[in-house]
């Protein structure tokens, strides 16, 4: 079965088909969550929520529209608003850059075998400094791989809006990067398109 | 697909897009999902048995300000309409009113002194007494419709 026809399914109340839907969109649901909050268990409960609230909306989503889109602007809004809540941004804001480099003391710096978890790690404590557009934005469109487009859709900005943060979300980052960091170059990793 | 960058201007520095791009393909292990489907389930069911005039704790507090502040200007206005108020002057007579200029010191119990006089034909004065009787606060409201604010 399609996705078109889970959802038209959903729609029409069936659950089982729901649960279909679920399985197939719940991951890349947490990673974006994960990536703006910065923390597994978190990003798992809202992924939860974005879901209830799916099913709750979804006679609201017409066919032909970008269901990605429609999805990912309530994983969006219900991280940020749960970012919000948690005071994420208000800790972020104590977070100086003595603050910052003795967290990446205690994580004992990042070697160039680094282990999958490190890079997380890593984009955890740098993305501290972005703001909540700023993040999502670098989130959909550098890490998702989401076109600038489908980005501008999610977040209900123009595209022009889109760029002007991820430029700022990668200029922010980079810095970090080369302070905490050093051991990164550009040419570390492959190239890029 | 990716677009062409119109920002790829960061030269000379580590690259953070590509750094962080590794972070889409990392799946959590397939035990990190257990319970998640029954939870999502279990909230889905919840949210169709709570009567829609049950607002959720989110709503609720979205709604508190606003609704506390219309209840608020609702017991007001019902005030004026509905609550008679024997002693309130005729319009066209002069009031004398009687404020309190400071809290007195505590065990006196001196009457209020007459701070100002009131000398609008239209003048209307309401009192309202708050709070339990032994602790009471008189809310004292002057109403004087010819007023030009």
């Amino acid at each position: 079965m399609d996705e078109r026809e889970l959802i038209r399914k959903s729609q029409a109340g069936d659950l089982r088909a729901f649960e279909l839907l679920v399985l197939e969109r719940r991951a890349q649901v947490f990673r974006i969550a994960r990536q703006i909050l910065g923390d597994d268990e978190e990003a798992k409960d809202v992924a939860q929520l974005v879901f209830i609230r799916l099913w709750q909306s979804l006679g609201r989503y017409r066919e032909g529209g970008s269901f990605g889109a429609y999805l990912h602007r309530i994983t969006v809004n219900l991280a940020l608003d749960f970012a919000r809540r948690q005071g994420i941004r208000e800790r972020a804001g104590e977070t100086d850059s003595a603050g910052l480099e003795e967290a990446v003391a205690a994580g004992g710096g990042a070697g160039p075998e680094m282990e999958p978890g490190e890079i997380q790690r890593i984009f955890r404590l740098l993305s501290r400094r972005l703001s909540p557009r700023q993040k999502a934005a670098f989130v959909l469109r550098e890490i998702e791989g989401m076109s600038t487009e489908e980005v501008s859709e999610i977040l209900g900005m123009s595209a022009s809006t889109v760029r002007n943060h991820v430029h700022a979300a990668r200029r922010i980052l980079q810095d970090g990067l080369r302070r905490l960091f050093p051991e990164y170059s550009r040419g570390e990793g492959g190239g890029r398109e | 697909m990716r677009q062409h960058r119109e920002d790829d201007d960061l030269a000379g520095g580590p690259d953070p897009s590509q750094l962080f791009r590794s972070l889409a393909g990392e799946e959590p292990p397939e035990d990190f999902w257990a319970g998640f489907w029954p939870s999502v389930r279990a909230g889905i069911r919840e949210a169709e048995m709570r009567p829609a005039w049950i607002l959720t704790r989110g709503r609720a507090l979205l709604l508190g300000s606003s609704a506390g502040v219309m209840a608020a200007a609702a017991v007001l206005v019902a005030a004026f309409l509905v609550v008679p108020v024997p002693w309130a002057p005729e319009p066209g007579k002069t009031a004398v009113v009687a404020l309190p200029a400071s809290a007195p010191p505590v065990g006196e119990t001196s009457p209020p002194p007459v701070l100002e006089d009131l000398r609008s034909a239209s003048a209307r004065v309401y009192t309202f007494h708050v709070g339990e009787p032994e602790d009471s606060t008189d809310v004292i409201l002057i109403v004087d419709e010819s007023l030009d604010i």
